[in-house]
C-alpha cells in the first residue's frame, strides 16, 4: 500500500512540477517574446543608424577635398577618397603613421605639429606642399578642426584642396600683369625716344636743304636720316612685340610655315652643325592661325633650340593631332599639337619657372622677351605653349592649337 | 596778306627745326612758334593762326584739348596732329574733334611741308 502511495504521490509530484513548468514555460515564452520585440527595435536603430553611418561616410569619402584625421599625437586614423587619390597612397601604406610624414618641410610641419597638438589651435586656409607616395610635392590649401568625445579632445581634422590650378592661374595673372607693364613701358618709351628721332631727323632734312647740290656733306647727312629711319623701325617693331596687332586667323599649311621659317635659318643651322628633322602627321597639317604670327613663334623657338646646342645637335620638329590632352593638370579638347625639342643642355629646374616672364634671360646677349612674346602670341591665337627639360638632355616645347574642323580646307 | 602758321610742341628741337623749314622754303608765311597748349591758346587770344601744327603728348593742355578748344572757338583754323604715340584710337579721335591731318613723328620733313602748301596756298 505504502508502495502505492508512494507511486501516487511520485505522481501527483510530477503533475505539480509538470504544472509548474507548463506555467514557467508561459513565462518563458513571453520573456522570448518581448526579448524578441526588443531584439528587433534594437535591429531596427542599428539600420537607422548604418543608414545614417553610410550617408556620412558616403559624404566624407565622396567629398572633393581631402579629408585627414589623426589622434593627438599626430597619428594618421583615416583618410577619405580624395586624400588617398591626391596622395598616391593606400589605406595600408598610411594608417597609423605620422602627420608629418605627408609634409614636404620638415620645419612647416614641426611648426604646424606645435600649433595644432600642442597649442590646440586651428588653421584656416593656410597654404604648404604636401609630398605623394612617389615624393611629388602636391601644393594645398588647408584648414583644421579639432574633434572632441565629450570634454576630451580626441583627434584632429585636416581639410585640404589641390590648389594647383590656382597656382598656375594666379602665376598666369603675374605673367599677364608683367605683361601689360610691359606693354606700357614699351609704350612709354616708343614715345620717348621718336621725339628726338623726329627732332633730329627734322633738323638734318632742313640741313640737307640748305646745302648746295653735289656738296659732299649731304651724305653724311642722308645717312644720319636713313639711321634714323632704321632706328624707328627698330622701335615700331619693339613696339609690335609689346603690344602685339589683332591676329588675323585664316587656315594654312603647317609645312609651309614651317619651311619659311627653316629657309631663314638654314645656313645658321648649317654653321653651327645642327641637324632640322621634321615630321607632320596627316590631320595635323591644316592649321587655324595667324601665319605671321606662328613664323614669329616657330622662329622664337627654333633660335633658343639652337642657343641649347652650341656644339652642334638635332632640331626635332613633330605636329601631330591629339584628340584630348592634359594641361596644367585640365583636361583639355582635342588639339594640334607641334613639339620642338632639341638635345641641348636643357632647362635647370629651378630656372624652368621664369623662361615666360618678360625680360628674364640667361643669355648674356639676349633681352628676355622671345618666350613672353611666344606665350602671348600663342594666347592670342586660342593655342597654349608648355615646356619640359631635362637637365643635360634637352628641351620640348608643345604648342597646342585648337584643332578647328575646315570643310574647305581638302579644296 | 602773310598766312599765319602756328607750331605747338613741348619738343624744342622738333619746333625750332619745323619753323627753319619753312623759313627756308620761302611762302610768305608768318611762323610762330608755342612750348604749350597753354601758350597756343594765348596767342591765338592776341590773333588768330590760319594753321595750328600741334603734338599730342604735352605737359598741361595736350594737343587734342587744344584741338577742341581751336575749333570750338576759331573754326576756320585747321590743324594738323603730330605724335610719337601713334594709335588708331588717337588718330580717330583727331579726325573727330576735326583735325585735317594725322602725322607720326618721326615724318619726312617734305611731308608736313606739302601738307601745309595744300592747306595755306
Amino acid at each position: 500500500m505504502s508502495k502505492y502511495l508512494d507511486e501516487q504521490k511520485e505522481n501527483i509530484k510530477r503533475v505539480n512540477k509538470l504544472v509548474d513548468d507548463l506555467s514557467q514555460a508561459d513565462d518563458l515564452r513571453e520573456k522570448l517574446k518581448t526579448t524578441r520585440e526588443k531584439y528587433n527595435r534594437l535591429l531596427e536603430r542599428y539600420e537607422k543608424l548604418d543608414k545614417v553611418f553610410q550617408f556620412h561616410k558616403g559624404i566624407v569619402q565622396n567629398l572633393s577635398s581631402g579629408i585627414i584625421t589623426t589622434d593627438m599625437k599626430g597619428h594618421i586614423t583615416f583618410l577619405n577618397k580624395s586624400a588617398l587619390q591626391l596622395l598616391a597612397y593606400t589605406d595600408k601604406d598610411i594608417l597609423g603613421k605620422p602627420m608629418e610624414y605627408l609634409f614636404a618641410d620638415s620645419e612647416q610641419a614641426a611648426r604646424i605639429y606645435k600649433r595644432v597638438f600642442e597649442q590646440q589651435d586651428m588653421y584656416e586656409s593656410k597654404e604648404i606642399n604636401l609630398k605623394d607616395a612617389r615624393g611629388a610635392l602636391i601644393p594645398i590649401g588647408f584648414s583644421t578642426t579639432l574633434f572632441r568625445h565629450g570634454s576630451t579632445q580626441e583627434g584632429v581634422v585636416f581639410i585640404f584642396r589641390d590648389i594647383r590650378e590656382q597656382i598656375n592661374f594666379r602665376r598666369q595673372m603675374g605673367r599677364m600683369d608683367r605683361l601689360a607693364t610691359l606693354g606700357e613701358l614699351a609704350a612709354g618709351l616708343a614715345h620717348e625716344i621718336r621725339n628726338p628721332l623726329a627732332g633730329i631727323k627734322t633738323s638734318s632734312e632742313v640741313l640737307l636743304e640748305s646745302l648746295s647740290p653735289g656738296d659732299f656733306r649731304t651724305e653724311f647727312i642722308k645717312r644720319i636720316i636713313q639711321e634714323i629711319d632704321r632706328s624707328n623701325g627698330l622701335l615700331q617693331r619693339f613696339f609690335n612685340f609689346a603690344k602685339p596687332s589683332r591676329p588675323k586667323p585664316g587656315f594654312h599649311n603647317l609645312v609651309n610655315i614651317v619651311d619659311s621659317v627653316f629657309v631663314l635659318l638654314r645656313s645658321r643651322l648649317l654653321k653651327r652643325n645642327i641637324e632640322f628633322e621634321r615630321t607632320f602627321e596627316q590631320d595635323a597639317v591644316h592649321i587655324y592661325i595667324d601665319e605671321y604670327q606662328f613664323e614669329q613663334v616657330l622662329l622664337n623657338l627654333f633660335l633658343n633650340a639652337m642657343d641649347a646646342m652650341p656644339d652642334g645637335g638635332i632640331i626635332r620638329m613633330h605636329a601631330c593631332l591629339e584628340p584630348a590632352y592634359t594641361f596644367e593638370g585640365r583636361e583639355e579638347k582635342g588639339a594640334v599639337v607641334i613639339r620642338v625639342e632639341d638635345n641641348g643642355h636643357g632647362i635647370p629646374p629651378e630656372k624652368i619657372e621664369n623662361i615666360f616672364l618678360p625680360f628674364y634671360t640667361t643669355k648674356s646677349d639676349g633681352v628676355g622677351l622671345g618666350l613672353s612674346i611666344c606665350t602671348r602670341l600663342m594666347d592670342e591665337n586660342s593655342g597654349k605653349l608648355e615646356v619640359q627639360s631635362k637637365l643635360g638632355e634637352g628641351t620640348v616645347f608643345s604648342l597646342y592649337l585648337p584643332y578647328v574642323k575646315n570643310i574647305q580646307q581638302e579644296s | 596778306m602773310a598766312r599765319r602758321l602756328l607750331i605747338v610742341d613741348d619738343e624744342e628741337t622738333i619746333r625750332f627745326s619745323l619753323c627753319q623749314s619753312f623759313i627756308i622754303a620761302k611762302k610768305d608765311y608768318e611762323v610762330a612758334m608755342a612750348a604749350s597748349g597753354e601758350e597756343a591758346l594765348e596767342r591765338m587770344t592776341e590773333k588768330p593762326y590760319d594753321l595750328i601744327i600741334t603734338d599730342i603728348f604735352m605737359p598741361g593742355i595736350s594737343g587734342l584739348d587744344l584741338l577742341q578748344m581751336v575749333k570750338e572757338k576759331y573754326p576756320e583754323t585747321e590743324v594738323i596732329v603730330i605724335t610719337a604715340y601713334g594709335s588708331d584710337d588717337k588718330k580717330d579721335e583727331a579726325a573727330r574733334l576735326g583735325a585735317r591731318y594725322y602725322v607720326e613723328k618721326p615724318f619726312e620733313i617734305k611731308e608736313i611741308r606739302q601738307k601745309v602748301f595744300d592747306l595755306l596756298g
